[in-house]
């Protein structure tokens, strides 16, 4: 058991490779390098390097600005999606009159809604939450009230059969049962999450690193655009590993594999 | 223990409507098991056995007629009647433990009755060292005997089994049919037997249904006087030869 945990935090050394051999290219077609690519459509290691410096304190800003807006817009979201998918299933009614409202605007892409969140809310907090929220929430009620209709049967009558009460049965039986089929769900909303706060940080914001890459352009500084780049890829996939290797461990009893 | 009967099937007919055919899975089933009783039911794959449990169970309202339990018209599943399904209902996000507490866990017992189940039936099973275990990580035979645990500790006043041995290798098998009947002895929990398996049936029962198909009805019951201690020797006794050889000819010619 032991070494089988050592192995899989260790990182292949094919990855490891792949890292180095884009920084390398990066560095030798550069200003840096070969100078083969201008700084002006490219910039090189060097000035992206320099342009934390430059920004200094205002990247941990950016960072948690970004961060918070992307986290609550998931535990909202969530929260929010499992609730009202579980009422979709559980209550006939409340189905049948949220269905045609939910089902209707899934197609919609969120973003159309930003100029309407804009006139709402201007550039204050509430609509770039409620702009991400929403995103969270629409993928996350389907799936819910899909995957709790697809619990087997068999399980749901073994409980009863056992003494189980509807509430233990919500509990105990069902809201373990949909959990695996979540995952996949819930990375394709930290993807989206990201998406959309950056999208409505264009649009208008004091802060956060979607604020800086378009303030970057504005004044003209490649490097920090593509520094802003880099932080988002990496918080990105920091978002996900955390919500990967959290699914893993409440899913050990699956036959999945956990990363 | 009183001659009415424990639990009554009055032409009960279940009709399974779907978008390709009707099929009458159930027809005419008349069937009174008394307390205390150990009743096996056979019959040919599809039948209407699995059905016929279902109904039983209060998972499956007859289409037709009714069945009473206590002399109380079954409306619903619960806990009085414990189902050990044919397939895998083992809860697999739960531990072993965890799975044959779920019973009086669901009742409201209190949490040492609760440990002191799942000890005893843990050690029943054999499967002490697995409590922790996810059910994943076990073999087939040892998850059925989970299901057998999590059956009887939720405590009901009858058990109802469909072919929990169908799907094991024939030492683990026998090994369970004489333990399964061992047990029966120790409390006559009334319990109905569902199997696909003549010798089983004849093995284990106190009386014995044979069901034939289509509708799925009761063609014959038969008493099987072996005695309440049954044994490995049995199976090599004369009479209960006899009588599975009888019995096998009679199936046939249905
Ligand atoms: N839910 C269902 N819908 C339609 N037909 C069913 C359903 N359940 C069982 N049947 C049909 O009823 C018959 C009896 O099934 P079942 O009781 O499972 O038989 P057995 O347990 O004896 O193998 C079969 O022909 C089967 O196809
Ligand atoms: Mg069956």
């Amino acid at each position: 058991m032991k070494t089988k945990r050592l192995k899989l935090k260790l990182v292949s050394p094919l990855s490891i490779l792949s890292v180095f051999l884009t920084l390398f290219l990066w560095y030798s077609l550069s200003e840096d390098g070969l100078k083969i690519i201008s700084a002006i459509k490219f910039p090189p290691p060097t000035q992206v390097f320099e342009s934390i410096e430059f920004l200094g304190f205002k990247i941990f800003t950016d960072i948690f600005a970004t961060s918070a807006r992307v986290l609550f817009g998931l535990i909202v979201g969530t929260i929010l999606g499992c609730v009202v998918g579980a009422m979709i299933v559980f209550s006939r009614r409340t189905g049948e009159f949220l269905n045609p409202i939910i089902e209707g605007s899934r197609p919609v892409p969120v973003i159309a809604m930003i100029p309407f969140f804009l006139m709402w809310f201007g550039i204050e907090e509430p609509g770039k939450l409620f702009l991400v929220t929403i995103g969270v929430f629409m993928i996350v009620v389907v799936n819910v009230s899909e995957s709790i209709r697809n619990v087997p049967k068999l399980y749901i009558q073994a409980a009863q059969t056992l003494g189980a009460s509807t509430r233990i049965i919500r509990k105990r039986i069902i809201f373990p049962a949909i959990i695996p089929a979540l995952i996949g769900p819930l990375r394709v909303a930290v993807a989206l999450t990201f998406t959309l706060v950056v999208a409505a940080e264009f649009m208008g914001a004091q802060n956060g690193i979607g604020y800086r890459i378009l303030e970057a352009r504005r004044l003209f500084y490649p490097q920090v655009i593509l520094l802003g780049i880099i932080q988002l890829g990496i918080l990105a996939s920091i978002f996900d590993a955390v919500l990967q290797r959290t699914m893993g461990r409440i899913t050990r009893w699956s036959g999945r594999e956990s990363k | 223990m009183d001659d009415s009967p424990f639990l009554e099937f009055n032409n009960v007919s279940v009709n399974f409507n779907t978008e390709q055919m009707d099929v009458l899975a159930l027809s005419d089933f008349n069937l009174s098991v008394l307390e205390n009783e150990f009743i096996c039911i056979v019959g040919e794959s599809g039948c209407g056995k699995t059905t016929a449990l279902n109904v039983a169970a209060g998972l499956i309202q007859p289409t037709s007629g009714y069945i009473k339990f206590k002399g109380k018209e079954i409306k619903g599943p619960d806990a009085s009647r414990a189902v050990v399904f044919q397939m895998d209902a083992v809860f697999p996000w739960m531990t072993v433990q965890e799975n044959i507490a779920f019973g009086p866990k669901s009742q409201n017992k209190s949490q040492s009755e609760v440990n002191s189940l799942v000890d005893q039936y843990l050690n029943l099973i054999g499967l002490q060292e697995f409590k922790s275990a996810w059910p994943k990580n076990l073999s087939g035979g040892m998850r059925k005997r989970v299901d057998l645990a999590r059956a009887y500790a939720s405590n009901p006043s009858m058990l109802l089994m469909d072919e929990p041995f169908g799907a094991l290798d024939f030492i683990m098998k026998e090994n369970l049919q004489e333990q399964s009947r061992k047990l029966f002895n120790l409390d006559k929990k009334t319990i109905i037997f569902i199997t696909h398996d003549l010798e089983e049936a004849l093995f284990l029962g106190d009386r014995l249904v044979v069901m034939t198909s289509r509708p799925g009805t009761i063609a014959k019951i038969v008493k099987c006087d072996f005695g309440e201690e049954r044994t490995f020797a049995l199976r090599s006794q004369p009479e209960f030869i006899n009588m599975r050889v009888e019995l096998r000819k009679f199936m046939e010619s249905k």
